[in-house]
């Protein structure tokens, strides 16, 4: 078991990428905690709901550490309350993903050994790395910009599918709600389906997106920030369940008029994709 | 550079202009907004803790074009994006009476917003019966800049002496024999000379006449070898434009990587090219932009003039 700090921390990018040496990464050497103590500056957020989150999952999914994803990536985000703001901020990922829970990086990313005998070594960027392939940051992320206001359903279909979270997080088209919106309720209505299918959706639609601009054809709604800083304000004390879905931030809905039409115009231009796409193998 | 579209689009220019900010409710001095900079500082000390920027902006399309033009139900829409906090708010603007002329406001809510905030803006239409098509972009965004408080455009490269055996760095010491070591580990990527490192720093600050050659070699070198590491920090994992410093240096060199393709269609290029490929590819950009006369001017100035002292 980790001997936790208190407070969760803010552990500075350089620092951090130094300290993932290949010995460290592979597993012969353990995280340098006293060090990271040393140079990590503490935050107010309490780190204990972070760290039972954590054992939770990993009792729960232990045969199957895929399938956590979905479940984890609600209560992540609703125990961290966080705004894009303070999320964009690595040193606090670092922190979490180096000293608090460690042990779940390696658990959920065990990394892949290259020949007989040789260790594990896990992807550095699962530790320190871009917000859609961070150990933490991708599922606080899926959560953020797949929740439909204070809806966490579409975050489950998205989280539920790797390709979704490999391909489409990264993707800056998903940015506009309702194109988010659109493409979570294809995959969830069994139109792309495997992870073939699923790339090719996104591909189509990203690459449509050069020519024709969704934020106009299907316009968002301004988002509601004082429901959002009222939700912030609550996140000490307030109980996450375990076993229902939790509530995110009642800033307002994606349009359903436009997410509609999005889901009509992705139909079309997903019908026309898959004989381009093997056409062109 | 303009993209081919297979559909009529607008030649003549789009401008966007700010020509207001309040904070909260207080108006922003009009030195903060710079139209030659395009940029705007929101950073004012006297209302630090403001939630929410909101700006008038105007956008104008060459009316005579947009009249004659075959394009129907046309809109404007500007964006205001920051990749770094995947925040991209969009907001459709009003037409004035003015012809080809919009003009609306638009807010920036703090919450949502970091650093630097992109503001672009596009013309949408109907065009061969299909809604929706892009006809026209701003050419030159204008960005938001929380931390400014003058509205120039910042380095997307900072430069430092640190003596790579202090003990204050000790992420350094491990390059302690290197002259130079750029990190592209934070947000804006940095270009660390080791000034404990023999002769670096007189060579490079020399005014002699007869150091000249060498220094500008070195500084060549130095020029050559941080593009290099830019580029392979900004194109690692990359499938959509990246933002901040790392899409400006795809930009810069790309079109010199893939001299035939659209900036668009060589970012797509970049993950189907063959690894030894790619490398001579970045090699021969980086030189490119090395050898720029301009670019390495830029970089004796910048070694030479701002030196942040780390102790």
């Amino acid at each position: 078991m980790i001997d936790v700090p208190d407070r969760l921390a803010l552990l500075p990018v350089e620092v951090a990428a130094k300290m993932l040496t290949p010995a460290v990464l592979e597993g012969r050497e353990g995280m340098p905690f006293a060090a990271i103590d040393k140079v990590s500056t503490p935050t107010g957020r309490r780190s204990a709901p972070i760290r039972s989150l954590i054992d939770e999952t990993i009792r729960r999914f232990a045969e199957n550490r895929t399938d956590s994803d979905a479940w984890l990536a609600p209560r992540l985000h609703a125990t961290l309350r966080l705004t894009r703001a303070e999320a964009s901020d690595p040193a606090l990922w670092n922190h979490l993903a180096m000293r608090i829970a460690p042990d779940y990086v390696a658990w959920r990313f065990p990394g892949r050994g290259h020949g007989e005998g040789r260790l594990q070594k896990i992807n550095r960027n699962r530790f320190v790395g871009p917000f859609d392939a961070q150990g933490f940051t991708r599922l606080w992320w899926a959560a953020e910009l797949f929740r439909d206001g204070c809806d966490y359903t579409p975050v489950l279909t998205a989280c539920g599918h790797q390709d979704v979270l490999n391909t489409i997080l990264g993707l800056r088209i998903t940015l506009h709600r309702p194109t988010a919106q659109a493409l979570l309720r294809m995959v969830a209505g069994g139109v792309a389906v495997t992870s073939k299918e699923v790339n090719v959706l996104a591909q189509a639609v990203n690459a449509a997106a050069t020519t024709l601009v969704y934020e106009a054809l299907a316009p968002d709604s301004p988002r509601d920030h004082d429901a959002s800083r009222d939700w912030m304000d609550d996140s000490n004390g307030v109980f996450v369940p375990f076993d229902s879905l939790p509530e995110g931030p009642d800033d307002g809905e994606a349009p359903a008029t436009s997410v509609r039409d999005l889901v009509e115009l992705f139909m079309d231009i997903y019908r026309d994709a898959p004989t381009r796409v093997s056409a062109s193998r | 550079m303009r993209r081919i579209l297979p559909y009529p689009v607008v030649v003549g220019a789009l401008a966007l202009e700010v020509e207001a900010v309040r904070l909260d409710d207080v108006s922003l001095p009009y030195e903060m907004i710079s139209s030659s900079n395009r940029t705007v500082a929101l950073h004012h000390l006297r209302h630090a803790d403001w939630c929410t920027a909101r700006m008038n902006v105007t956008v104008r399309g060459p009316a005579a074009e947009l009249n004659a033009g075959p394009w129907r139900s046309m809109s404007c829409v500007v964006s205001l994006t920051e990749r770094r906090t995947n925040t991209h708010t969009t907001t459709r603007l009003p037409m004035t009476s003015e012809l080809g002329a919009w003009s609306g406001q638009i807010e920036l809510h703090r919450d949502d917003h970091v650093g630097k905030a992109e503001l672009t803006a596009t013309l949408v239409a109907t065009v061969d019966g299909v809604a929706g098509r892009e006809i026209a972009g701003t050419d030159d965004h204008w960005t938001i800049d929380l931390h400014a408080h003058i509205p120039v455009k910042r380095d997307d490269l900072v430069t430092r002496w640190v003596d790579f055996n202090d003990e204050a760095h000790p992420w350094l010491r491990v390059y302690r024999t290197d002259p130079w070591v750029v990190d592209t580990s934070g947000d804006t990527p940095t270009l660390y000379l080791n000034s404990g490192f023999e002769g670096l720093r007189l060579l490079l600050e020399s005014r002699a006449p007869a150091d000249r050659p060498a220094k500008e070699a070195l500084a060549g070198r130095i020029a050559m070898d941080t593009w290099n590491v830019l580029f392979d920090a900004a194109a690692q994992g990359v499938r959509d434009w990246p933002g901040g410093w790392r899409e400006t240096v795809l930009r810069r060199m790309l079109p010199d990587m893939y001299t035939d393709r659209s900036p668009d269609d060589a970012l797509r290029e970049l993950s189907t090219t063959d690894a030894g490929e790619l490398r001579s590819r970045v090699l021969h950009a980086a030189a490119k932009q090395a050898r720029m006369s301009a670019a390495l001017g830029a970089y004796i100035r910048a070694i030479r003039g701002r030196p942040q002292e780390e102790k």
